[in-house]
């Protein structure tokens, strides 16, 4: 019961630094050099339709109202025309929005479990071969450069060895066809998003083992592991269910933490597989001046960033008991 | 048949470079139902044959001589299956720092029960858990607390339960390490007056270990002191505490206001502390005095030669060669 | 006890403030058993020797300007020769001194934006920690704002609102939003060296805060905040070069984020392993030697890491 409050608590800030967020934007907006009704709408358009864009937006009211607007759009959802595709920048961002789903939450799980499964066994093994092998490899991993990593992966899966697409998430041929069945169309995703979920992965699981083997070798340490160890038990049980999940405990905020890091990092995977998110989107948008795009863009991003760091609070407060009243 | 032997046991811990002795040549004995109590100060090495009875010290520390048996068979060379067979179901232990020896994320009923599944793999979790309140009903947890979180207990809960964890599988032999330091006077009293009752009910053999004199004399048939890791007196409880003829014991129980009126100054943790290192450290330490810098009846002949255990009666020993003429006193 | 505690103030003081040399040196014989961290150190030196040796190859000749020097019979992509011993990229520059040009960038994008943030995230840190109270809320707050936010998209949508940004702008930016880790460790410290006697000894004597803060709480989180800098470092470098990369970097500068948006721009990735290579391991390896380096500081640091190494 206390924890319901305690949702609710975080849930206000959540709100509040959406809030701040939303304003910063609009300062900006109307900061930067240049004319801020041309950076709304798109300059090529006929002067009626951009009459019409302009009262949508309030762009034609004293700055205070202009606000009231914005408010109004963001949260009924009409954030502008894009410049580059002419449609509704919302139907854009909620038809990539999935895409980016896909890829990223199966990138973070995956790396997460893999990080910790190994930061265990190293743990586990510490101060053998074993233990450095595996911590210089996952810090090298950690400190490879992203987009780079991402081109290696394109030229040698890709183009020498052929075993995977260059880019994209689907193959065209494959979906036009008639009667395709939706296992095919599953699997030809499925082969798409390879090379980008490897990238993303190799990247990120390294600081998840670091992360997870530094705290199992805390929890080692730990009175209750020798309790574990008088009671009786085996190895391979003390470390699974008395050390391990102790230890997963601050990993959870970790990811947390992290997931600003991992966004920038699903961005830059997105722009050279060239995979249709919100990342590629947001980098295109800021390419081409896009403006209404890449602020659309970039307010999902940051409320997507906000809501999974609300999610990960109270998953911690649900594991641990000691953080649930 | 003689429950447990330890003889001539030493560990040692490795440090960066060299080897520190914690346990110096310790040998006892403990018969079925009968308790032993270890008195020494911190680093006297009581605790590191505490965890050594279970084969629990930590990997930097070893056995460097010596035999701990059990029921006729030696620990160290049991294979890993048959020790963790002995762990908690023959031995079990209620351990020093009892507030961290509970694993926070599980709730304490399923942890005390574990121990039972362990060691009964067909039993049904219900049934473990039925027999896990039973004996919580026993050493006096409230129903409505059986499936809290530890952090949600008192200290002194924490460590009935802690006591009822280590009586679950009945073993042979229980072994206290400081079960009541953590807590205030009030605590300590009620947590001793359960783990008497529950020793006496089921006969478990103990060795409780603790730095205060006056606990062990509640608890214990026998009694043994130690210093700078060596037994330096062992007798029968009246025997120590009528007669004691180590001086350290003395010193020992004459610090102990409800024992005794009389007053000496203890030598303080500091010193010893490092008097301990120097004489472990060095090479030639054989059998010498360990309590030699702060003996107040200390004599060139101490310092010189190797001291022999003197015996003074069936039970009642102690290893220091100058006491002949005082015991007579 | 009155005489203990003047002992603790006295010892704290003079070891934060006189014996700092000591310190460091006692420090120097735990790091240098770390391997990692010698490794770390002799790359970190190498990418030195490149940074300083790149000023030489346009003073030879000018064909080899980074920038501008365009060799008179190459137009385009070439592989490794004596003349250019990394090859040249799609207008035959020469990717060697490219490659020097990046070290240098790297190190002034890297440690100058890592050095304001470690100041900015210092100085809040301290004084969230010290003032406590609404201060402590207002400043933690703003720093979990600016901490959840993803700082490449957050500089993108700047650059998209204020045009090409340059070098220094990029560096301003990039410190602005990576403070507030360094600003809650710096505060958790500060927390607990609040309590110590030597600050209650100060206070007593009629120290102002700002003398507080800065004289007696300073000395003892440097350096803590010192070991957070080398990770600063490895994120500034890779979020300029991430920036570069994408092509918002600053055009009159080379840096090794931008010669791999050339290669990936115009379409060499494929054919020109001489220069995919090089950039990409740069930045790895840079980022893997300061990285190191921090990790074996933080075995200096953190004395609990050092028993357990001790007891092994």
């Amino acid at each position: 019961m206390g924890m319901r409050k305690y949702i609710l608590r975080r849930m206000v800030g959540v709100i509040v630094v959406f809030f701040i967020i939303l304003t910063a934007l609009f300062i900006l907006f109307r900061l930067a050099p240049g004319d801020p009704v041309s950076r709304m709408v798109d300059p090529s358009l006929t002067p009626e339709d951009a009459a019409y864009l302009i009262d949508q937006l309030g762009l034609n009211q004293p700055l205070g109202i202009q606000y009231i607007y914005y408010l109004k759009n963001v949260f009924t959802g009409f954030m502008g025309i894009s410049f580059h595709y002419g449609q509704p920048v919302t139907e854009i961002i909620l038809d990539r929005l999935p895409n980016t789903i896909y890829l990223f939450t199966t990138s973070v799980i995956l790396s997460a479990l893999l990080g910790i499964f190994m930061g265990k066994i190293a743990a586990w093994h510490r101060e053998t071969k074993i233990d450095s092998v595996m911590t210089i490899v996952a810090l090298f991993c950690h400190t490879l450069f992203l987009p780079w990593l991402a081109l290696i992966m394109i030229w040698f899966f890709g183009y020498r060895v052929g075993w995977f697409p260059l880019s994209g998430m689907i193959s065209p041929e494959v979906w036009v066809t008639p009667g395709t069945s939706s296992i095919i169309k599953f699997l030809d995703v499925l082969h798409h998003m390879a090379l980008p979920l490897l990238t993303l992965m190799i990247i990120h699981y390294g600081s998840y083992l670091l992360i997870m083997r530094s705290s199992m070798l805390d929890t080692l340490n730990e009175d209750y592991i020798i309790t574990a160890r008088a009671k009786g038990l085996d190895e391979k049980s003390i470390r699974d269910h008395h050390a391990a999940p102790n230890a997963a405990l601050p990993l959870v905020t970790s990811v947390g933490l992290s997931l600003a890091f991992s966004i920038n990092g699903g961005a830059l995977t997105e722009t050279v597989f060239t995979w249709p998110g919100i990342g590629r989107e947001l980098v295109f948008a800021v390419s081409s001046n896009d403006y209404p795009l890449a602020q659309a863009c970039f307010l999902l991003i940051a409320g997507v960033v906000l809501m999974a760091n609300l999610v990960v609070d109270v998953m911690y407060a649900y594991l641990d008991p000691r953080i649930r009243y | 048949m003689t429950l447990l032997d330890v003889s001539n046991l030493s560990i040692g811990y490795r440090l960066r470079d060299r080897l520190i002795k914690a346990v110096d040549s310790v040998s006892f004995s403990l018969e079925p139902g009968k308790t032993l109590g270890f008195v020494g100060e911190s680093g006297s090495g009581k605790t590191t044959i505490g965890m050594s009875l279970l084969r629990l010290l930590p990997e930097n520390a070893s056995v460097l001589s010596g035999s701990i048996r059990f029921e006729g068979r030696d620990v160290y060379s049991l294979s890993d299956e048959s020790l963790r067979a002995i762990r908690w179901k023959k031995i079990a232990m209620i351990f020093q720092a009892a507030m961290n020896a509970l694993n926070p994320v599980q709730r304490i009923n399923e942890q005390v029960a574990e121990a039972l599944l362990i060691h009964h793999p067909k039993m049904s979790k219900r049934d473990a858990l039925a027999r896990t309140a039973q004996l919580f009903e026993s050493v006096g947890i409230p129903e409505n607390r059986h499936a809290d979180y530890p952090h949600q207990y008192s200290g002194g809960m924490k460590q009935r339960a802690i006591i009822a964890m280590a009586l679950i599988c009945q073993p042979l032999l229980l072994i206290a390490d400081e079960p009541t330091t953590a807590l205030d006077v009030i605590v300590q009293g009620q947590i001793l007056k359960v783990i008497r009752a529950i020793q006496q009910e089921m006969a478990i053999a103990m060795i409780f270990i603790s730095h205060d004199i006056s606990v062990v004399a509640d608890v214990c048939h026998d009694i043994a002191v130690m210093y700078g890791g060596r037994i330096i007196e062992a007798g029968q409880r009246s025997e120590i505490l009528e007669t004691p003829a180590h001086p350290y014991t003395r010193m020992l129980l004459a610090s102990n206001l409800t024992l005794s009126d009389h007053s000496f100054d203890m030598p303080t943790v500091h010193q010893s502390r490092k008097a301990n290192i120097r004489h472990l450290g060095s090479t030639k330490e054989n059998d010498m005095c360990p309590f030699v810098c702060h003996c107040r009846q200390i004599t060139d002949h101490c310092q010189a030669t190797p001291q022999k255990w003197m015996v003074l009666s069936s039970s009642h020993r102690v290893f220091c060669n100058n006491i002949a003429g005082d015991l007579t006193k | 006890m009155p005489v203990t505690s003047a002992e603790n103030t006295f010892s704290a003081y003079r070891s934060s403030r006189f014996h700092f040399l000591e310190r460091l040196k006692s420090g120097w014989l735990v790091y240098r058993e770390n391997l990692l961290g010698r490794i770390g150190l002799v790359l970190l030196a190498c990418f030195a020797c490149m940074a300083a040796g790149s000023f030489i190859p346009p003073l030879i000749d000018p064909i080899y300007h980074p920038m501008s020097g365009v060799d008179p019979l190459i137009s385009y992509s070439t592989g490794p020769s004596l003349r250019h011993w990394l090859g040249t990229d799609f207008i035959g520059r020469d990717i060697f001194s490219q490659l020097l040009t990046g070290a240098r960038i790297a190190f002034i994008v890297g440690v100058s934006s890592a050095f304001m943030s470690i100041v900015v995230g210092t100085i809040v840190g301290m004084v969230a920690g010290y003032a406590g109270g609404t201060t402590d809320t207002i400043l933690m707050r703003a720093a979990d704002v600016v901490m959840v936010m993803p700082t490449l998209l957050v500089i993108l949508i700047l650059a998209a609102l204020f045009g090409q940004l340059s070098i220094w702008i990029i560096v301003l930016l990039i410190a602005l939003f990576r403070w507030p880790a360094v600003a809650r460790v710096i505060r958790s410290q500060t927390l607990s060296l609040k309590r110590r006697p030597f600050v209650d000894a100060a206070r007593v004597t009629g120290a102002s805060c700002f003398r507080i803060i800065f004289r007696h709480i300073m000395p003892n989180v440097l350096p803590l905040a010192l070991l957070y800098m080398t990770f600063r470092v490895t994120s500034a470098i890779l979020i300029e070069a991430a920036l570069a990369f994408l092509g918002f970097g600053d055009p009159g500068t080379v840096s090794w984020g931008m010669m791999l948006q050339w290669v990936w721009k115009t379409g060499h990735m494929f054919q020109a392993p001489y220069w995919l290579l090089p950039p990409g391991i740069c930045i790895s390896l840079i980022t893997l030697s300061f990285y190191m380096v921090g990790r074996a500081m933080d075995e200096v640091l953190d004395p609990r890491l050092r028993k357990e190494k001790a007891l092994e």
